[in-house]
């Protein structure tokens, strides 16, 4: 971990306005987690002592796990905090760093192309529900569009795969050597 | 090619990213999409299926426990709630010979009743317990390994991370997985208790420095006894806390997800009421408890569509048919499983080895004849032995990144817990022998 700050050379003006944009997001995220958690409270006291539940708070939670999780994820696929296994890399990078950088490089490349198949996986039925006025809950209740819930899933795919390219072009451009010099 | 061979090779071809450092989110989704795809020979239907799971895997109110629970567990952790019990614990058992060792995993516990990680209990009790049993003459190896030891209780004592995600990977009732995880935990917190016992009576070497012993017998000093007034002021809020989780939870007035709600809230109120959150400490929790969810969330999200997959390729009702065709019984099963569990507990974390080993692993279980919510607590703690184990043990590593001390190696404090481990695996074996534990 210490080594790769070393040979961080420090993010361009480009990433680190991206990564802010993201970071932020993240922020909606971790606020709609405590949003949760104020809305189930105020549904157990509302329906234990003053008889008044609140409707649909079980579906709404449920899509918002979706929700958080599409808001989120750019921010951890650019910060590099998903989880992994690096007991091998730390072991490879005492010989030969590079070809962890190579690795690095090549899976966040696989991470980039993933995310960019999901979203575009993900169009055809967000196109559906906007066009069809999808909703879900309990008609003349409450209900919602999921349209939001599904152009969540959309655009965070899309901005995952963005964040994993930058990583991505990160890690080649640093295993190439600076000063340019010949290999062989 | 039949496709159970394809789906073979895709899985080890899964072990292979994941060795070599891919993202495991990552490598099971791109493994189950390739999968699904080359089985079926249809790009379109691998399209659909990875549609789904990314709009429909995780979108349970179950999963909401996963991030309120978190954020619980943060907000106890920075109200030295976890200090205040440990406080109690240390005055009540001073008498004892080896008392702070059992006042570690008393807390330990009691903690792990109001927490879902285990690291967030490793984390809080190397602050708090490793500096008063240097003071008082334990070795560093044994009082580090005494907290990453014990702190693995809290993955078992309701409400764990890990139940939750086995509850929903093998289709088991979350709060039932939660009752069947009590007395395993509390009988693990027993073995502890009784080790630390043992070998403080048979061979004090083990628990204190050389210094201490020696000029042991000399000076006696016990620290006087805690008030009673102060321990019930630093008792009430952990109390509080575990009486709205567990009893919620076993008296059946919440649902876990309420539970956990009602939970976090809870632990809000504590710590808003001793003033431990400021404007910085209330984000830094937030965003801890956000990136921790989103990790495990995100680990969901990409097993449901490696499952789905799997079905596609027909494995689960492959190898159980080569199982039972193979003469394999129930106990030659389990052990083969608890070994491939451990040993990739040494490398891999442990929601991962659930994701990758449950959805196979539990359809067999159940053809072999057992009951889903014994195998997940037999399952949960061989996985936690993984937190133990070299080279990769979180909640060493948690240990000793949070000791930051030179002087304590990595090394020995896996040794100090490998006691705990031994503990683990009687317990483990006492689960799988006695189901009747288990149900309770």
């Amino acid at each position: 971990m210490q080594q790769e700050m070393v040979n961080n050379p420090g993010p361009g003006p480009l990433k680190r306005r991206f990564r802010f944009v993201l970071n932020a997001v993240a922020a909606i995220g971790t606020i709609w987690i405590f949003a949760i958690m104020l809305l189930i409270v105020a549904d157990v006291v509302g329906r234990n002592f003053l008889a008044a539940p609140i409707s649909g708070v079980a579906e709404i939670a449920a899509r918002s796990v979706v929700a958080i999780v599409f808001l989120m994820l750019p921010a951890a696929a650019l910060n590099g905090s998903l989880i992994r296994a690096d007991f091998l890399l730390r072991g490879i990078r005492r010989h030969s760093p590079r070809t962890v950088q190579f690795l690095d490089a090549l899976f966040a490349s696989v991470g980039a192309l993933l995310f960019g198949l999901v979203t575009v996986a993900a169009w055809p039925n967000t196109y559906e529900a906007w066009a069809s006025a999808e909703f879900f809950g309990v008609r003349g209740v409450w209900t919602l569009p999921t349209l939001p819930f599904h152009l969540l899933v959309v655009l965070g795919s899309g901005a995952t795969s963005l964040a994993f390219a930058t990583v991505a072009i990160e890690c080649i451009s640093q295993t190439i050597p600076e000063k340019g010099s010949p290999d062989e | 090619m039949s496709s159970i061979s394809i789906g073979l090779i895709l899985i080890g071809v899964l072990f292979a990213l994941v060795l070599t450092g891919m993202r495991i989110a990552v490598a099971l989704m791109a493994v189950a999409f390739v999968g699904v795809w080359i089985i079926r020979d249809n790009f379109g239907l691998s399209m659909r299926l990875m549609s789904i799971a990314t709009y429909n895997g995780v979108a349970n109110y179950l999963f909401a426990t996963i991030p309120l629970f978190v954020l619980m567990g943060h907000l106890v952790s920075i109200s030295n709630v976890g200090k205040d019990t440990f406080d109690v614990a240390e005055s009540v058992l001073r008498r004892l010979l080896g008392g702070l060792g059992i006042a570690t995993v008393a807390a330990n516990t009691i903690f792990a009743a109001v927490t879902g990680v285990s690291i967030a209990s490793a984390a809080v009790f190397t602050k708090v317990a490793v500096p008063e049993m240097t003071r008082h003459g334990y070795r560093p190896s044994f009082s580090a390994g005494t907290v990453a030891g014990s702190s693995v209780l809290g993955m078992l004592i309701p409400p764990s991370l890990l139940l939750i995600i086995y509850g929903v990977l093998a289709e088991q009732s979350i709060g039932r997985m939660f009752i069947a995880g009590l007395v395993p935990g509390i009988l693990l917190a027993g073995g502890f208790v009784l080790w630390i016992i043992l070998v403080a009576k048979f061979a004090p070497g083990m628990v204190f420095t050389r210094e201490y012993l020696a000029r042991k017998d000399a000076e006696h000093e016990l620290p006087p006894a805690m008030p009673k007034l102060e321990i019930l002021r630093k008792l009430t809020p952990i109390v509080i806390l575990v009486l709205f989780v567990l009893g919620g939870l076993y008296s059946g007035f919440f649902t876990p997800t309420e539970a956990g709600g009602v939970g976090a809230f809870a632990a809000l109120v504590v710590a808003v009421s001793r003033r431990s959150l400021n404007l910085k400490k209330t984000w830094q929790v937030l965003t801890q408890t956000g990136s921790i969810s989103v990790g495990i969330l995100t680990l969901l999200v990409a097993a449901s569509f490696y499952s789905q997959m799997l079905a596609v390729a027909g494995i689960p009702s492959a190898i159980g048919n080569f199982v039972q065709n193979s003469g394999f019984g129930p106990t030659s099963f389990l052990i083969v499983y608890v070994i491939l569990v451990l040993l990739l507990g040494m490398i891999l974390d442990s929601s991962s080895i659930l994701l990758i080993v449950v959805p196979i692993a539990a359809p067999i279980a159940e053809g072999l004849g057992f009951d889903l919510i014994q195998f997940g607590i037999i399952t949960v703690i061989a996985v936690e032995v993984g937190l133990l184990t070299p080279p990769f043990g979180i909640s060493i590593f948690t240990v000793h990144s949070t000791l930051a001390d030179d002087s304590t190696s990595l090394e020995s404090i896996f040794a100090g817990a490998l006691p705990y481990v031994g503990v683990m695996l009687i317990v483990l074996a006492l689960v799988a022998a006695f189901p009747g534990l288990v149900i309770g």
